[in-house]
This record gives C-alpha cells, sequence and structure tokens, in this order.
C-alpha cells in the first residue's frame, strides 16, 4: 500500500517538480548566454562605428613633413 | 502542470504589458535593445517565478496556504516588492549597457509596476478560484 502510493503519487511529483526547475533553470541560462552574446556584439558594432573616423584619417595623405626621416 | 501554465501566463502577461510601456522606446528601432529587453525579461520574470513557487510549496509543506493566511500573504507581498525593486534594478543595469535613453529607469520602474500589480491580480484570481 504504502510503496504503490510512493509509486503512484509521490516519485512522479518529484520528477515533474525537478523537470520544473530544470527547464526553468535552462530558460534562465539561455536568456542570459544570449544577452552576453548581444552585449557583445552590441559592444562591437558600437566600437566599430567609433573606430570608423579613426580609420578614415589613416588613409588620409600624409601632411606635408609627414613620413619623412 | 498549474505551476508551468501559471510561469507561461505570467511570461506571456509581462511580455505584452511591459513592450506597451516599453514601445516609444521600440520605436526608435535599436534591435539590440529591443532583443536584450525580451532575453532580460525572460531572465528576471522566469526566476521571480521559481523562487515564488518554490517558497509558495515549501509554505505548502510546513502547512502554511497563503489563500488562506493573512499573515503570509502580508509578507510575501512585501517580499515581491522587495523582489521586484532588484528585478528594475537589474533590467535597468542591463539595458542601460545596450542604449542609456532618456528617462529609462522610469520606463523600467512603471513597465515593472504594471507587469507586478497585473501578476499580483492574476496569481489572487487563481488562488482564489482553485
Amino acid at each position: 500500500m504504502y510503496e504503490s502510493f510512493l509509486d503512484v503519487i509521490i516519485w512522479p511529483a518529484i520528477v515533474l517538480g525537478a523537470g520544473l526547475v530544470l527547464l526553468a533553470l535552462a530558460v534562465i541560462a539561455a536568456s542570459l548566454i544570449l544577452l552576453i552574446v548581444l552585449l557583445r556584439r552590441s559592444r562591437k558594432k558600437k566600437g566599430g562605428a567609433d573606430s570608423l573616423p579613426v580609420e578614415k584619417s589613416s588613409h588620409e595623405p600624409p601632411q606635408d613633413g609627414e613620413g619623412k626621416d | 502542470m498549474y505551476a508551468l501554465f501559471l510561469i507561461c501566463a505570467g511570461l506571456a502577461a509581462t511580455f505584452v504589458l511591459e513592450t506597451l510601456v516599453f514601445l516609444p522606446l521600440f520605436l526608435k528601432k535599436d534591435g539590440y535593445f529591443i532583443a536584450a529587453f525580451y532575453c532580460v525579461n525572460v531572465a528576471t520574470n522566469v526566476s521571480l517565478n521559481l523562487v515564488f513557487s518554490v517558497i509558495i510549496h515549501f509554505l505548502g509543506a510546513f502547512g502554511v496556504d497563503v489563500g488562506e493566511d493573512a499573515v503570509a500573504a502580508y509578507l510575501l507581498g512585501c517580499l515581491t516588492v522587495l523582489f521586484e525593486a532588484a528585478v528594475v534594478w537589474a533590467e535597468y543595469a542591463v539595458l542601460k549597457e545596450f542604449h542609456s535613453y532618456k528617462n529609462l529607469f522610469g520606463y523600467t520602474v512603471a513597465a515593472n509596476a504594471l507587469s507586478a500589480v497585473a501578476g499580483s491580480v492574476l496569481v489572487a484570481l487563481f488562488l482564489h478560484i482553485f
């Protein structure tokens, strides 16, 4: 009687509860990983936009006296 | 299954309500900000619901029924306010990294307050019905 109650009610409830908790933790971890990826890409994009004028200026022709030893 | 249904319903309601509040910022079409908004909301909302599910489960195991016990319900309400404050701080800190819009903190507070009130009403109705 006791074993059948344990098998039918308790263990499925524990497995279901643990499954739900693991599912929730997996969802949280996935969203955090995605957030980190987004943050890196966003910073790379912003960094690229910031460094654009610097790159542009490096292609400018040398001023008088530049590049001469 | 009720817990899964409640978590999914809460997440959907949070998405809809907070999107309504953040709509003026979304119209500026910063894709990374919008994606980050939904990611951080999934993380905070599921974490909050998980913590509350565990707390209510253990209260039930100790014979405390939140639907009947006024003191337990009041303490849970206070805990909700504290956790919501932490969520507002976390969401603001993350979203600020993507784009520090003017009044971003105000938008975050308003969105979370609306979501928390709606969530509390939903849970109270659920506890009352079942």
